[in-house]
Parts: C-alpha cells; sequence; structure tokens
C-alpha cells in the first residue's frame, strides 16, 4: 500500500531505471546500488524537484553520470595495464541480459539484440537506449552531458552499428 | 516508433524492466529505521537536519558523521585544487613492501627510497641509496620510460608497458590531484590536528564500506597538509592489492623549484649516444622485451 507520492513514483520508475543501469553496467548488483544511490540523492532533495513530473529524467541523467563515472573510474585505474577499451575487462557480463530461454524459445531476434548491445561503447548504448525510450536527441544530450549534436552522432552510430549486427535477424522477422 | 532498431531495442529494455523487482527496490531506497517515520521527513525535506543525516546513511552506510567532517573535505578540496596546478613537486618516498603479496601479484618490490618528481599527470622517479638505480617516468604524452643507465632506456607508448612495471608505476608515482580525488569521493575524513596558526593540517582519511571502493588502492591514507598552500607536505598511504595489504608508502615534500619540461622526457636522462628501444623499430621491440624482463628479474627477491 502506498500513502505518499513518492512511494508510488519509486515503484512505478524503479523498473525501467534498474534495466538501464544494467544494461550500462552489465553487472546486475552495481547497477542496483548505482540506482538506489542515485534515488536517495533525488529524493533528498525532493523539496526542490517535482519528481512525479520531471523525476524520470532526472533519475536517468544521475543513473547515467553514476555509471559513466563508475566505467571511467575503473579505467582510470588499469589505464596503465591495458591499452584498449576492452569492456569485458572491467565488467563481468551480465548473464540475465541473455536469457536461456530466448534462445530456447526461437526468440533469436531477442538474444541477438541483448549481445548486439553489449558489444556496442557504453555511451552509445546509453543513446540508443534513450531514444528507443522516446526521449528527443536534445533530452539525450541532456542526459548524457553531452551537446546535442554529438547526442544525435552517438544514436546514429549506434544504430548503425545495431543495423549491421542484427540485420540477418531482422530480415528474417521481415520475411 | 517505426525504427526496427529502436523498436527492437525498447522491446529488450521493456523484457528486461520486466524482470525488475520494483518493491524490492523500494524496500532498499527507504532508510531502514525508523522507515515510515524517517521516509516522510525525508522525502518532504522537512526537517533539515534529520534529512541530512537518513540521506548521508543510505548513500555512505556511515550514520554518525563528525562535525569536522566538512572542514577536512573542503581542506582535501582545496589540496586538491593547489595540486591540480601544473607545478613541479620532489617528494623523498619511502616504501615498506609486503613482498610476498607483490610476488604473488607479480608485481617487482619496491626500492626502499625514491626520489619523486610531479607534475600534473608527468612524474619521474629515481631510486636512491644502495641496490639497483634506475630512473622511470610518464611524459607528456602518455609514455612510460625506464632509464635502464645513462646508456640505455627504453620506451612504452600508453598501455604499451605490461602489468608489471605499470603497476610499479601506479604505486609509487605521486598522482596528488588524482589522489586526493578519489579521496573526496570514497573516503571517510577527520582532521586530527588542533588548528593553532603555523600548525600543519593533519587529516585521516579511511575508505568508506561503499560499493564504489570494493577494491580500493588505499584503505588508509594520513596526510599533512601546509596551511597556507593545501599542499600536501606528508602523506602515508596504505596501499592494497586485491584486498591484501601490498605495500606502505610515505612520501614527504622537498622541493617545489620550477623544473624544465626536458626533466619528465627519457632523453634527459640518457647520454647522447644512448640507444632507446622504442615502437618505432620493430626490429628492436624483442630487445626492449629482453631489457624488460631482465629489468624485472633484477628485483626479483633472491632464494636463500
Amino acid at each position: 500500500m502506498s500513502d505518499h507520492p513518492l512511494d508510488e513514483w519509486v515503484r512505478a520508475t524503479a523498473p525501467r531505471a534498474v534495466a538501464y543501469a544494467r544494461s550500462l553496467l552489465r553487472n546486475p548488483h552495481d547497477a542496483e546500488e548505482i540506482v538506489q544511490d542515485c534515488y536517495g540523492r533525488l529524493i533528498a532533495k525532493a523539496d526542490v524537484y517535482d519528481l512525479p513530473r520531471d523525476g524520470m529524467k532526472l533519475l536517468l541523467t544521475s543513473i547515467s553520470n553514476a555509471c559513466l563515472n563508475l566505467k571511467s573510474r575503473r579505467r582510470t585505474f588499469f589505464r596503465l595495464v591495458r591499452s584498449d577499451d576492452d569492456e569485458t575487462f572491467d565488467d563481468p557480463p551480465d548473464r540475465s541480459t541473455a536469457k536461456p530461454e530466448e534462445t530456447a524459445s526461437g526468440n533469436e531476434l531477442a538474444a541477438a539484440v541483448a549481445i548486439a548491445l553489449r558489444k556496442l561503447p557504453v555511451q552509445q548504448r546509453a543513446a540508443i537506449e534513450l531514444k528507443s525510450l522516446g526521449h528527443s536527441q536534445q533530452e539525450i544530450g541532456e542526459i548524457l552531458n553531452v551537446t546535442s549534436n554529438n547526442a544525435g552522432v552517438l544514436v546514429h552510430r549506434a544504430r548503425q552499428a545495431l543495423a549491421e549486427m542484427l540485420a540477418p535477424f531482422l530480415e528474417r522477422e521481415d520475411a | 516508433m517505426t525504427d526496427p532498431i529502436e523498436r527492437a531495442v525498447r522491446d529488450h529494455l521493456d523484457r528486461e524492466a520486466a524482470g525488475v523487482d520494483a518493491d524490492a527496490m523500494f524496500v532498499r531506497v527507504r532508510p531502514a529505521q525508523p522507515s515510515r517515520r524517517a521516509w516522510l521527513r525525508w522525502t518532504a525535506g522537512a526537517a533539515g537536519s534529520a534529512l541530512a543525516a537518513g540521506v548521508a546513511g543510505v548513500i555512505f552506510f556511515n550514520p554518525a558523521q563528525p562535525p569536522q567532517l566538512a572542514a577536512a573535505e573542503q581542506l582535501v578540496r582545496e589540496s586538491k585544487d593547489a595540486h591540480s596546478a601544473a607545478a613541479d613537486r620532489l617528494y623523498q618516498l619511502v616504501t615498506e613492501n609486503e613482498i610476498p603479496v607483490l610476488r604473488r601479484l607479480q608485481i617487482p618490490p619496491l626500492a626502499k627510497t625514491y626520489r619523486v618528481w610531479t607534475r600534473g599527470e608527468r612524474f619521474w622517479i629515481e631510486t636512491v641509496g644502495d641496490g639497483p638505480h634506475y630512473a622511470a617516468g610518464q611524459d607528456s604524452e602518455g609514455r612510460i620510460w625506464f632509464a635502464l643507465s645513462r646508456k640505455r632506456g627504453l620506451l612504452f607508448e600508453p598501455g604499451e608497458v605490461g602489468e608489471p612495471l605499470a603497476r610499479l608505476c601506479d604505486f609509487v608515482s605521486l598522482r596528488a590531484a588524482q589522489t586526493l580525488g578519489e579521496i573526496l569521493e570514497g573516503f571517510t575524513m577527520l582532521r586530527k590536528d588542533s588548528g593553532q596558526p603555523g600548525e600543519p593540517i593533519r587529516i585521516e582519511a579511511n575508505v568508506r564500506p561503499n560499493f564504489l571502493n570494493r577494491n580500493p588502492r588505499f584503505r588508509r591514507i594520513v596526510l599533512e597538509l601546509d596551511p597556507v598552500t593545501k599542499l600536501i607536505q606528508t602523506a602515508s598511504f596504505q596501499r592494497h592489492m586485491e584486498g591484501e595489504p601490498a605495500a606502505a608508502l610515505n612520501f614527504t615534500l622537498l622541493d617545489t623549484a620550477p623544473q624544465p619540461d626536458s626533466v619528465y622526457e627519457l632523453r634527459y636522462h640518457l647520454d647522447a649516444d644512448a640507444e632507446v628501444l622504442d615502437r618505432k623499430d620493430p626490429w628492436r621491440l624483442d630487445r626492449r622485451s629482453k631489457f624488460r624482463d631482465e629489468f624485472l628479474k633484477r628485483f626479483q627477491p633472491r632464494p636463500r
């Protein structure tokens, strides 16, 4: 039972927020910790923000910043060790992103999307996911702390890369 | 939504969201106890002090923040600003090795004493006293170099150096601004000085049990700052690797005289006719690896 407006807001936004953070970090535990942290920070300013109205965008901004910072911090530590930007190096894979039943049930496209998203650089992954959630280019720029043009480039590159990786599956779906 | 790619991504996110337990997150977001009252006060922003303690408790898992923390945090922030300037500082570094841990992690044991010059991300070090003598550093382009003698140097592009030497550099280079940034983000800070005029500022920093710091580079840091310039006068680090103490590192400021840019470059530490082994000459890559491996072997403790 919810008797406070923010209770409802948390319950309504949590699934989307956690899914987004998991996709960026590919580590469910870290993702949930970050989402919890971000909720805490936003709710602390509940008297400043209108969370039921603007909260989702603020939450996604906060989660994006925290996830990108965490990944960048890990890279900084290993910067002297590894030259490439191999994300598998610092992130254990999130096995939940490609569910066995998806493959077993023949939902090849779903499994392929999960795998293809994993292969994108994290900023591109965030950009295309935000786009798919209905955010405008300008909003994506604000959420990812990049210019609107840069956000457009990120979305474009992500879409191109995904189109290439998913082409066989999409053609099969169309057929 | 007509774009098939966006539709596929949206479907993926919807499936992921459907698997999230919203109630579990809701419970986590709520303060533990006394939940209902704290939640209401917390979200409404009605009681300032209660709110601050509650939020700090949720974020840092440390509800009892002493009043000195803000002052210490401010001083560390000022010190970070002071060290962010592109100025030269010379520190003496005295180390205490945990040789078994370093050996297991394939890190060459550290020399007892180093001189460490730093300027932003650049640094150069040289060993002092008994034992093998060498100089090493990171130049303005982020390349790591080792001057094994005045006649031979190894130069590695960023990321090319290999893990053991990279970790060695990570240990001995006091990248003050970066380290102070880590303290601000992940450590609990306490002032330990009395604040008397002229007395160095003393700050103890202990890593917070935060999820961002599961495997921190340092567990405990003790800083002495100049009360006027806020520069680090002394710094003691408990360096950890994979959760185990690996070394104690004690830095002491010796000099702040400006240095020419060239001191951070390999060539400065070599004679004019010295051999530089870098990636420019592919035929020499094997020789570079050979000298690097020999360099590492020189620091391995001899069996008794």
